[in-house]
């Protein structure tokens, strides 16, 4: 791969005779996020035009070959200026509402680890976190100080194991995915167009259920990571201290995780803001503003509490 | 009345009217550096209170907050205050201040939980004695507190007086707005001149000549910087008002 020129191309056009359209699909990018997305939208396409040449004689003049080789490949040697592999430009006649269809999105052609990812890395971080919370309880009193360490890093590690688990699949396809992704439609307009328009975003809502889970992880997390400092007896203010720092990040994800849960469900089908003009503060700026906020108010809330408990907790121990 | 007391009560009302205006001013017009500087100037004005309070007499709790806002905070929250007017990018400075959060509730618990020895405070009528030269004994010797106080102090006054030098030397470059260029040299100055003090204690831990010049300079530098930083912020400040008011 060479000049940041694409190694996946695909390039899909499909005229509607019954509206006169004309849809034409482009995946373009590099590696091999770019590749899964050019498989997924090669597969929609072909199933499509299979359901349509299944259900009516409109599609008979199209070879079946053509079709089943959009699939692209990735072309890992450098790029000539042609793309490397180009899907089947002919236009074909498909019926327009087929591409809403959620169905066909099903078929996945990735390994089992990679469709079970969420549950893998849920797994394993609720077994790390269990390790965690674990060792401090089982090793002799004696030596709690010299492995404290140990379940400090495995809690993290188990709570941003937890935490990649638990982030909604839309945003984790976005994180990875640097590919250029364009949706050229209609170019004649019609009536069909905000279907059309809206069957590329096949995207799975918040549901409730996650949102709980989600919620549940997060509170979890932060009371764990608020309280587990404080699980240990006769600890010195200074070893305190350090198991407070250790526990910290275990804190913040699960603030931050009732932060992203506890906010309004995501446009995530609506079209992608437009960027804001240059010299402006951007809608990530004022994202960025607003965590240091909330942050600072979770800091000042922590604080308050502190305080609170630390002027009544004497006043408790002192009674007989 | 003890001169310590004095300083502790002027240093208060100076940083709780300062803290009221920035705070009034955030309010306004928002700002995650002005709600920044305004917090810094709340925990200056716990510093001074409490340091007032502290010339009557022992007290535990208002020790304890004394050496937790003064002593470890107050510079960090300040120069964040800077950083978030200065980088760019938000995400950096909110990474920053969630960071600077997490270590103000650890010190803050670490400090109402760390054991005192209150035989060893000193009464407040000498200025030279008075917490700089006693609070060593009270404190135990313990790593957080040999590490904490110089890391955040250092952090605290590098954004704050470094960001002003900065930001000075940006406008004199430029030729433009020299009140900017004033007011930011004069924040400068007011960030130094308590971190001087400091400076000038902890070398006295191990060179007890310099104890009691640098208690003197501490207690002096911490009201001086004030009033010089709010000189600095106001000088500043006028900028904005003249552009609101239409250049008048």
């Amino acid at each position: 791969m060479e000049d940041g020129k694409p190694d996946v191309l695909l390039d899909v056009s499909a005229a509607v005779p019954a509206s006169g359209g004309v849809v034409r699909v482009t995946v373009a990018g590099r590696g091999q996020a770019a590749e899964r997305l050019a498989m997924d939208v090669a597969e929609l396409v072909r199933t499509a035009v299979a359901q349509a040449l299944a259900s009516g004689p409109a599609l008979a003049a199209m070879p079946e070959e053509a079709i089943a080789a959009s699939p692209p490949e990735a072309n890992n040697e450098a790029l000539a200026p042609a793309p490397a592999h180009q899907a089947p430009t002919d236009p074909v006649t498909a019926a327009a509402p087929v591409f809403a269809a959620p169905a066909v999105a099903a078929a996945h052609p990735k390994p089992w680890f990679q469709r079970h990812r969420s549950r893998i890395s849920g797994a394993v971080g609720l077994f790390l976190i269990a390790l965690a919370l674990m060792i401090p309880l089982l090793v002799p009193v004696s030596m709690r100080r010299e492995i404290l360490p140990m379940p400090i890093g495995l809690g993290l590690a188990g709570a941003i194991s937890l935490f990649s688990a638990l982030l909604p699949e839309p945003q984790r396809g976005h994180a990875r995915t640097k590919s250029q992704v364009r949706m050229a439609l209609p170019v004649k307009t019609d009536a069909k167009a905000p279907a059309l328009r809206a069957a590329p975003a096949i995207t799975k809502p918040q549901s409730f259920t996650r949102r709980v889970i989600g919620l549940s992880f997060g509170g979890a997390l932060a009371l764990a990571g608020l309280i587990a400092p404080f699980a240990l007896p006769n600890v010195s203010a200074d070893d305190r201290f350090l198991m407070m720092l250790g526990f910290a990040p275990i804190a913040l994800i699960g603030v931050f995780l009732l932060w992203v849960f506890l906010r309004r469900p995501p446009a995530l089908a609506a079209p992608a803001q437009s960027a804001a003009p240059r010299g402006t503060r951007s809608g990530a700026a004022l994202t960025g503003a607003s965590g240091a906020l909330a942050a600072l108010g979770v800091m000042l809330g922590l604080v308050v509490a502190l305080v609170v408990l630390a002027t009544v907790l004497p006043l408790l121990n002192a009674q007989p | 009345m003890a001169f310590s007391f004095v300083i502790g009560l002027l240093t208060a009302l100076v940083s709780g009217a300062f803290a009221w205006i920035v705070l009034t001013r955030y309010f306004q017009r928002r700002g995650a550096h002005m709600l920044m500087w305004g917090l810094g100037l709340v925990l200056y004005f716990i510093a001074g209170a409490t340091e007032a309070l502290l010339a009557f007499g022992w007290n535990e709790i208002a020790f304890r907050l004394w050496y937790w806002s003064g002593a470890i905070m107050v510079a960090a929250v300040l120069g964040q205050g800077t950083l978030h007017l200065l980088v760019r990018k938000p995400y950096v400075a909110a990474i920053f201040s969630v960071a600077i959060g997490v270590v103000a509730v650890t010190s803050l618990v670490w400090m109402l939980t760390v054991p005192l020895d209150a035989s060893k405070f000193l009464p407040g009528d000498d200025l030279g004695k008075f917490l700089t030269e006693s609070y060593r004994s009270i404190l135990p010797q313990s790593p957080v507190r040999r590490v904490l106080p110089p890391v955040m102090n250092i952090y605290g006054t590098i954004l704050l007086a470094g960001g002003a030098i900065y930001s000075a030397y940006l406008f004199a470059r430029k030729r433009v707005l020299p009140q900017r260029v004033l007011g930011n040299t004069l924040i400068a100055v007011g960030g130094i001149l308590p971190a001087l003090g400091g400076s000038l204690i902890k070398l006295a831990e191990t060179t007890p000549t310099l104890s009691e010049w640098g208690s003197v300079i501490k207690y002096l530098g911490i009201f001086v910087g004030l009033v010089v930083l709010f000189a600095g912020f106001q000088v500043t400040a006028s900028v904005d008002r003249r552009a609101l008011n239409g250049g008048r």
